[in-house]
């Protein structure tokens, strides 16, 4: 149990006092129509317990019987208020107050009120009557005793008390505002307003919308009623004493008639003519000597010797003292009238009594038609109230419940008239308008804001749709990563959070999957420097980039990573293969158009000298032959004989060492010649061309070529011919690309030759690409390394020994595909297996020069 | 009576040669090192034929022939030349010279050369 809740306490206190006065103070109303008293100390008791528990309604059980009247039964009294104050406690609180609905609410508490009276009262019943005989007819108050018979008398009789306390009480509930009804003990029930789905929909329910006016009506009636019960039980006892009065009044006359006008003095006539009397009477009369004893009896009640055996002591006594006037017995509803006349000894008192049926009859009249006119009036009173409860509570509470329901559907311009409005309404309709006029403000201002907040959301929507289509579509690869640690707080793995699309191309294989795995689990190895590099953008939220060659994809990687949250490190990733190749090819190009130019300015300085040399030599030969006419006649003038100077020369080889001189000119104007091709530009000689027949014609140029056949023939090569159907005629200058594709084989079949080949085979493929055609070349010869493929295009470079090639032929068809046609040339090798070029020439070249 | 010819050309060494060559041919032969001095020469004798070469200090091959052919209308040339890059304009062209009459140095043989010759002037 918690602390003692003094709040609690006093209120129990307070209400156990209350029917301690009561019974003290022996407040009773007695029923009307029965001769039970109401015990308003139940009550007290019933209220007090249902408020307070269990607990303090024991002691409010407790308090109230405490001052029993009856002595005797007290003690039993007691123990049934308290057993009956805590079942009220504990049963109100748990089944009625939080199950409260009207109906519900008055028809509990009747069955509570009847617990309340019957249920520990047999048993103490019971008890009693076994093993305490005498107080048990205490209890029983005369009745013969009889357990059952007594029992259904108990029931029977406090029957119109149960009813009549159990409608006072549940009227007092009513009037109680609610909170008042709200038992204090215990956890304290709060009674949550839960609105209904549609917060709207019960007014919409015209059934429950008179609930209010039927539940004060009935109030009223309840309310109404207890007045006129109470006033009637006054009202009763009033009209019996106005009757019995009157009544004795009569009596008295009539009796004193019998008396005062009476001649006759002798005692016996007297005598006889009062017998006379008391026929005429109806027997109502009889006489008494002044010590009660009968003289004449009376007729209708079976009478002994003396009155005082027949009628109330205090009735009697009454009459025989006071002799003259009349007396009435108001439990009884009787009344007597008497006078008294003497005659020598012989004193005679008449007694009229008055005939009790008729006189209840009358009362009973009397009585109803005084409370049945008090009732119609309360009735009318309470007609009365309803209809200006009706007027002024119902009817502006329908308009404002009206108005309610449309507010409620949205329409926010309906306002509540206040006319025919007074008092506490019209402040509710003017207060419910100036309410509504804010609620359109603010709801007018709410649907902006929920508009441009709707707004707001479907540009944000579209927003992320754009940025995730961007992201998807992005050519450069995105990843979103987690940064992983290891013990020493470096940073030795990355868990995949999210990637695009560009990712998975540069990363070469499906991503789909990798989410939420560590870079380790997929890759098993990251490269260190990666990894630094993600956790130093990581701890430093400083935005990093590097070029990055991936080993597992051998790609060129610019990487950019920045921070984007916590431990999230965001990278860009673009793939710079393709421009690393072109850059380097670039560079080549650079290379080789320097040299180009180097080469056509030495070329002309040297061609000079050289054609010197070489005139020289021709002019040597010319002049120490016979042949020139001049030559003998310049021999006769100086005495020579050519033919001893001729002999001489063969003897010491000077022919050869002229022809040596000339040869070695020759050879450098070859190479001068090679180096003169990059500068000069293409004759323009292009024409629409059959590449098909043009590789043709050059392996028929290579079969026939006399420099090529002295150290292997390549009739001996195998050559495989792949074309493609539909390869459109393209523009170019024949000689040209016959040079370059000549150049190729010759290579192909040195190449082969040097290590022998077993079966030399070259594979020519033309096929149309989209913008282009591609020839592509490919021997089953040494193949060359990387670092002798990169050069191969360079001027000067060569493999084969000195004085064998000019390092010239890859450089001029380098030119000459590039420069003169617009085209591309690459070569592709690996040392054992091969050599491929490819040698690309645009379709529309011809269009473009 | 021997054809004249006029020989332009700056490299003293192959001039030589070249004289050597024609006048071994049976021509008469005169060398001038620069366009100017062969434009002296021009003034003083009528020639069948000028060998000219192009890239020539000053004056350029070209531009001489263009002199040269408006004072004298019956002079053929034949062009020797060492500039690779070298193209016939439309104006030499107009001068009834062909590209058979162009000769890249350096020449192994000046047969070829005999041969147009020939053909030019007899």
């Amino acid at each position: 149990m918690k602390r003692i809740d003094v709040k609690v306490f006093i209120t129990a206190l307070m209400f156990g006092l209350a029917a301690c006065l009561v019974v003290f103070l022996e407040i009773f109303i007695k029923l009307p129509g029965t001769n039970l008293n109401t015990d308003i100390r139940e009550i007290f008791v019933l209220i007090g317990s249902a408020l307070t528990g269990p607990l303090y309604g024991m002691i409010i059980g407790f308090l109230s019987s405490i001052l029993e009247p009856q002595v005797e039964i007290r003690f039993y009294v007691v123990i049934q208020h308290i057993f009956c104050g805590a079942l009220v406690g504990y049963l109100y609180k748990k089944y009625i107050y939080e199950k409260f609905s009207m109906p519900y609410f008055v028809f509990a508490w009747f069955l509570l009120v009847l617990l309340y009276y019957y249920l520990f009262y047999w048993p103490i019943m019971v008890i009693v009557y076994f093993i305490f005989p005498e107080i048990y007819g205490v209890i029983i108050a005369g009745e013969e005793p009889n357990l059952f018979l007594n029992m259904l008398s108990f029931i029977k009789g406090w029957l119109p008390e149960v009813v009549i306390t159990s409608m006072v009480t549940s009227a007092i509930w009513m009037a109680l505002p609610p909170e008042y009804r709200k038992p204090l003990w215990g956890t304290a029930i709060e009674k949550v307003y839960k609105p209904k789905i549609s917060r709207f929909a019960f007014l919409k329910n015209n059934k429950l919308r008179n609930t209010l006016t039927l539940r004060l009506t009935i109030v009223f009636f309840i309310l109404a009623l207890i007045p006129v019960l109470i006033l009637g039980v006054f009202i009763k006892d009033d009209v019996s004493k106005t009757i019995l009065n009157r009544e004795g009044e009569l009596l008295y006359e009539l009796a004193r008639e019998y008396t005062s006008k009476n001649t006759i003095v002798e005692p016996k006539t007297y005598y006889k003519l009062l017998k006379e009397t008391q026929k005429t009477r109806n027997g109502n009369l009889f006489v008494v000597n002044s010590k009660g004893n009968y003289l004449i009896d009376p007729i209708k009640i079976k009478h002994g010797k003396n009155a005082y055996s027949d009628y109330p002591n205090d009735i009697i006594n009454r009459i025989l003292s006071q002799k003259n006037g009349y007396v009435i017995d108001i439990h009884d509803n009787m009344c007597y009238g008497f006078s008294h006349i003497k005659m020598s000894i012989h004193e005679f008192i008449i007694v009229t009594v008055s005939d009790k049926n008729t006189l209840e009859k009358v009362m009973g009249e009397l009585q109803y038609a005084t409370f049945a006119k008090l009732a119609g009036g309360m009735f009318l009173i309470s007609i009365g109230l309803i209809l200006i409860l009706w007027l002024t509570v119902k009817k502006p509470l329908s308009k404002l419940t009206d108005v309610l329901q449309q507010f409620g559907d949205g329409n926010y311009d309906v306002y509540v008239p206040n006319e025919g409005m007074n008092d506490e309404m019209k402040i509710f309709a003017e207060s419910f308008n100036e309410m509504a006029v804010k609620i359109k403000e603010t709801s007018a201002k709410l649907h902006g804001e929920l508009k441009y907040h709707e707004e707001a959301e479907l540009a944000l929507t579209a927003s992320e749709k754009k940025f995730r289509t961007l992201f998807e579509n992005l050519t450069v690869g995105f990843v979103l990563y987690e940064v992983l640690y290891n013990d020493k707080g470096e940073a030795s793995d990355f868990r995949y959070i999210e990637m695009n699309q560009a990712y998975q191309k540069i990363l070469g294989r499906s991503t789909s999957g990798m989410q939420g795995f560590t870079g380790k689990e997929i890759f098993g190895e990251i490269n260190k420097r990666f990894l630094a590099n993600l956790g130093v953008v990581a701890k430093t939220h400083t935005p990093l980039s590097f070029e990055y060659y991936s080993v597992s994809t051998n790609k060129y990687l610019d990487i950019w990573l920045f921070n984007s949250d916590d431990n999230k490190v965001a990278a860009i990733i673009n793939d710079v293969t393709e421009k690393k190749h072109l850059n380097q090819l670039m560079i080549q190009n650079e290379k080789m158009a320097s040299i180009a130019g180097l080469a056509a300015g030495m070329a002309h300085e040297i061609n000079n000298p050289l054609g010197t040399v070489v005139q020289g030599c021709q002019n040597l030969i010319r002049r120490t032959s016979k042949e020139i006419s001049k030559n003998l006649v310049a021999a006769e003038k100086t005495g020579l004989n050519i033919d001893i100077m001729q002999a001489y020369f063969r003897e010491r080889n000077i022919d050869q060492i002229i022809e040596s001189i000339r040869n070695a000119a020759e050879k450098a104007s070859e190479i001068i010649k090679n180096m003169l091709q990059f500068s000069r530009k293409s004759e323009s000689k292009k024409a629409d061309t059959d590449i098909e027949q043009l590789i043709e014609e050059t392996i028929e140029l290579a079969n026939n070529d006399y420099n090529l056949k002295k150290k292997y023939d390549f009739r001996n090569i195998q050559i495989d011919r792949e074309y493609e159907k539909n390869i459109p005629k393209m523009w170019v200058t024949v000689t040209e690309i016959q040079q370059v594709i000549l150049n190729i084989l010759q290579n192909a079949a040195q190449a082969m030759k040097e290590i022998n080949t077993k079966l030399p085979n070259i594979k020519i493929r033309v096929k149309k690409l989209e913008e282009s055609v591609q020839i592509e070349i490919s021997d089953n010869g040494p193949g060359m390394d990387e670092q002798t493929s990169k050069r191969v295009f360079e001027p000067f470079f060569t493999t084969k020994e000195v004085g064998e090639g000019t390092g010239l032929g890859m450089s001029v068809s380098y030119m000459i595909i590039k420069n003169n046609h617009n085209g591309n040339i690459a070569v592709e090798s690996k040392p054992g297996i091969g050599t491929i070029f490819y040698i690309t020439l645009p379709i529309n070249s011809g269009n473009l020069s | 009576m021997s054809k004249k010819l006029l020989i332009v050309e700056d490299d003293k060494d192959l001039l030589i040669n070249m004289i050597a060559f024609f006048e071994d041919e049976g021509y008469d032969c005169t060398g001038a090192y620069s366009a100017e001095d062969a434009l002296v020469h021009l003034e003083d004798n009528l020639f069948d034929l000028a060998i000219v070469d192009i890239g020539l200090s000053h004056m350029s091959g070209d531009e001489f022939i263009s002199l040269a052919r408006a004072r004298h209308q019956h002079l053929k040339f034949i062009i020797h030349t060492g500039q690779n890059s070298f193209q016939l304009s439309d104006e030499l062209r107009s001068l009834e010279i062909h590209d058979r009459h162009v000769f890249r140095k350096p020449l192994l043989d000046f047969t070829p050369i005999m041969q147009e010759l020939a053909l030019l002037i007899g």
